[in-house]
């Protein structure tokens, strides 16, 4: 909610901003408008003011030849009378004499003063010398020019305050109504992802505490086991022997499946280091151990040249050693088994595969593969069923993921990325079906 | 609102009308247009108000397009009554014979008025006689102050018209005024009013005429008798109540009173008259 009301202010904000700006620049424009209109008016009366003048003197030559010098006075008279604006004119003849002078008001504030010569045949009759009040031109103009922009700025306004409601109404209110749905829908899911961490990080406690206490009884089980078929063989028939000997073999493997648990829980916990790790090495050194534990078998090993990436680099022992050895494990029937390990990039992102040629799975059960104590094989292969859960763990801590592809008889590739990128679509089955 | 150019127009207008018509119902005011016509409409409209009010008809006025059309339209009887310079009573008397007279102006306390004969006043003349060569304004060729009385003078000084650089006849008194400040003209000839309006703005004197009797009223002689002595009996009161003052001093501030007339009140002009015809001059 929070974030919606800051949504909304910035926006309000926003548009605040843009108003004002679109109302001072129509102003300016007003303004600038209403100088050019002002200017104009001047010009256009100032013209029309020497226009009438002008035929007031043309009307004074008629007179002025007849030497009639009355009609010019009251021809003057009368034209000043009868305009609107403070005026005052004189007419001077050629020899400085004031023929009339006229005025029809008092003051004259904002004055224009113009000479026009009455003139006839290149001869001057008359000067007439007029001084007109345009201080209430200038305060129309002003007025003119102001109401240009103060229509201006009250238009803007208006239309930025009816464009913030159809704004709010067609596009904010939706937007917020979506925001805080998200919002809320986020807040659900982070309260339940911390639910789920919690619920985890108690669980994987409780299975390591779990796990260590029982390794104690285990090998006093064990431990007990051992004396009595070491001191006390004897004492017991065949079949006793027999029995103790698989009750040594359950306890043992128990320790196994503890030390697997164990092992899962410390990569749950454990901090990561990353740094620059040659992987292709530690296939290598893997490779070399599971020849080493198996020196009779024949498997090509396959390892790319150039796969550095920076990792955990004992977890990403771990998943190795898990990956190949699956391989190794499952490829024991093929007498030419092939286990390769390289990358290939795809979608911007850097794909790592671990494929062999052995037994396979049915893809109907791949959901089963990374879950811990869950196996495709069931006895017919060695394994407590935790060493894929274990390497998709150290593949997510490390921010990527993993997937299998395979079929029955047809060999495995197990894909993994190691970057926090969404996931790709799966890789196409031509890139892995000539190793499979 | 005051629209002298409408009223000078509807005037002259009604007076075309009344001429073209032989029978007409109102009294006709007859005017020689010694001023312009819309300060002869503003200055005798009180006039015509105030005689229409006691004569119960009423009466309007017709401006003449010039002193031949006004002394014409006097003599035929187009008018019912006319007012008229000195000279053009004179005139109209010794071509048309005796008019009733009504009355004559009286400015001040006296019924006769001057004329003056001016310069502008940085004008190097200072006697009439220096006046030759120069360009001489007149207002019409049988104004009394502003033709006939100062060619009479200049005559008298010795300065013929054909002596002038040149003259003009200018109409109305104002315009000789304003055309020697102007500087159209070096001289002119008004009567004395018209010069002592003008005289601040730039104007001296050279001479001043002899005293001529005033503009006076005559009626036409189609008029009735008992219509003549009712009207001249108005006229002459009417310096007795503020509205007949005020319709007096509207048509010249100065005018106290209307006062009695004789044919003899202007012999002096007439003898003026006598000479400039006998001296060629065309009146």
């Amino acid at each position: 909610m929070a974030h919606s009301d800051l949504h909304r202010r910035l926006n309000r904000r926003a548009l605040l901003v843009f108003v004002l700006a679109l109302a001072l620049l129509v102003t300016a424009t007003g303004v600038v408008v209403g100088m050019l209109q002002g200017r104009f008016l001047r010009v256009e009366s100032q013209t029309r003011f020497l226009t009438e003048l002008g035929l007031l003197g043309e009307l004074s030559v008629e007179p002025l030849l007849r030497s009639d010098y009355t009609t010019v006075e009251r021809l003057i008279e009368s034209w000043v009378q009868r305009r609107p604006e403070p005026l005052q004119v004189t007419a001077i003849t050629p020899n400085g004499f004031v023929l009339a002078s006229a005025q029809n008001r008092e003051s004259v504030e904002n004055s224009l003063a113009v000479d026009l010569p009455v003139t006839f045949d290149d001869t001057t009759l008359l000067t007439l010398q007029a001084v007109t009040d345009v201080s209430a031109r200038e305060k129309a103009v002003t007025t003119i020019a102001l109401n240009v922009a103060l229509t201006a700025a009250l238009l803007v306004t208006l239309l930025g305050w009816v464009m913030w409601g159809i704004l709010q109404r067609i596009a904010l209110r939706p937007l917020e109504i979506e925001i805080t749905a998200r919002e809320q829908k986020e807040h659900e899911l982070r309260l339940r992802t911390a639910e789920l961490e919690t619920a985890l990080r108690e669980l994987e406690t409780f299975s390591y505490s779990v796990s260590h206490d029982l390794r104690a009884p285990l090998r006093a089980i064990d431990g007990f086991s051992l004396v009595i078929e070491e001191d006390y063989a004897q004492a017991l028939d065949a079949e006793g022997r027999n029995y103790l000997a698989r009750m040594r073999a359950a306890a043992q493997r128990m320790g196994e499946l503890i030390d697997d648990l164990l092992e899962l829980a410390r990569t749950s916990h454990r901090a990561l280091q990353p740094v620059e790790t040659d992987l292709g090495a530690l296939a290598v050194e893997s490779f070399k151990h599971l020849a080493q534990q198996e020196p009779q078998r024949q498997v090509g090993c396959v390892v790319a040249d150039g796969l550095v990436a920076k990792v955990d680099v004992a977890l990403m022992r771990i998943a190795l050693d898990n990956l190949l050895g699956n391989a190794w494990k499952y490829s024991a029937r093929n007498p030419d088994a092939r286990i390769e390990f390289g990358a290939r990039a795809e979608n911007g992102e850097t794909v790592y595969y671990v494929c062999d040629n052995g037994t396979g799975f049915d893809m109907r059960y791949a959901d089963k593969l990374f879950k811990p104590f869950h196996r495709l094989h069931g006895s017919d292969f060695p394994g407590a069923g935790i060493g894929l859960a274990l390497v998709q763990r150290i593949v997510q801590r490390h921010g990527g993921r993993i997937w299998a592809k395979s079929a029955p008889g047809m060999g495995a590739c197990f894909h993994f990325t190691l970057g926090g990128a969404p996931a790709p679509a799966p890789p196409a089955a031509s890139a892995t079906a000539g190793l499979s | 609102m005051n629209r002298p150019w409408l009223s000078s127009l509807s005037a002259c207008l009604a007076g075309v009308l009344c001429l073209a018509s032989p029978a007409h119902a109102d009294l006709v005011l007859g005017m020689h247009p010694f001023k312009p016509a819309t300060r002869l409409v503003e200055a005798f409209t009180p006039l015509t108000q105030y005689l229409s009010a006691r004569l119960g008809e009423p009466v309007r006025l017709h401006i003449a397009r010039d002193y031949q059309e006004h002394i014409d339209a006097t003599a035929i009887g187009r008018y019912d009554f006319a007012y008229m310079g000195p000279s053009l009573y004179v005139q109209l008397r010794s071509l048309h014979g005796a008019r009733p007279l009504l009355a004559r102006q009286q400015i001040g306390n006296s019924p006769v008025f001057r004329g003056k004969i001016f310069v502008r006043a940085d004008s190097p003349v200072k006697r009439l006689d220096e006046l030759a060569g120069k360009r001489f304004a007149f207002s019409d060729p049988r104004s009394t102050m502003g033709h006939l009385v100062p060619r009479h003078m200049l005559w008298q000084a010795g300065v013929r018209v054909e002596q002038f650089a040149a003259h003009k006849f200018v109409g109305d008194h104002l315009n000789i005024a304003l055309g020697v400040l102007a500087g159209e003209f070096d001289a002119g000839a008004v009567k004395e009013d018209v010069y002592y309006q003008y005289e601040k703005r730039g104007l001296r004197a050279l001479a001043t005429s002899a005293p001529i009797s005033d503009h006076l009223f005559v009626a036409s002689h189609r008029m009735k008798p008992a219509q003549v002595q009712q009207l001249r009996a108005l006229l002459l009161g009417m310096h007795q109540d503020a509205e007949g003052r005020a319709a007096l001093h509207a048509i010249t501030a100065g005018i106290s009173a209307l006062v009695p007339v004789e044919d003899s009140d202007y012999d002096s002009l007439r003898a003026v008259m006598q000479t400039l015809q006998e001296l060629g001059v065309r009146i």
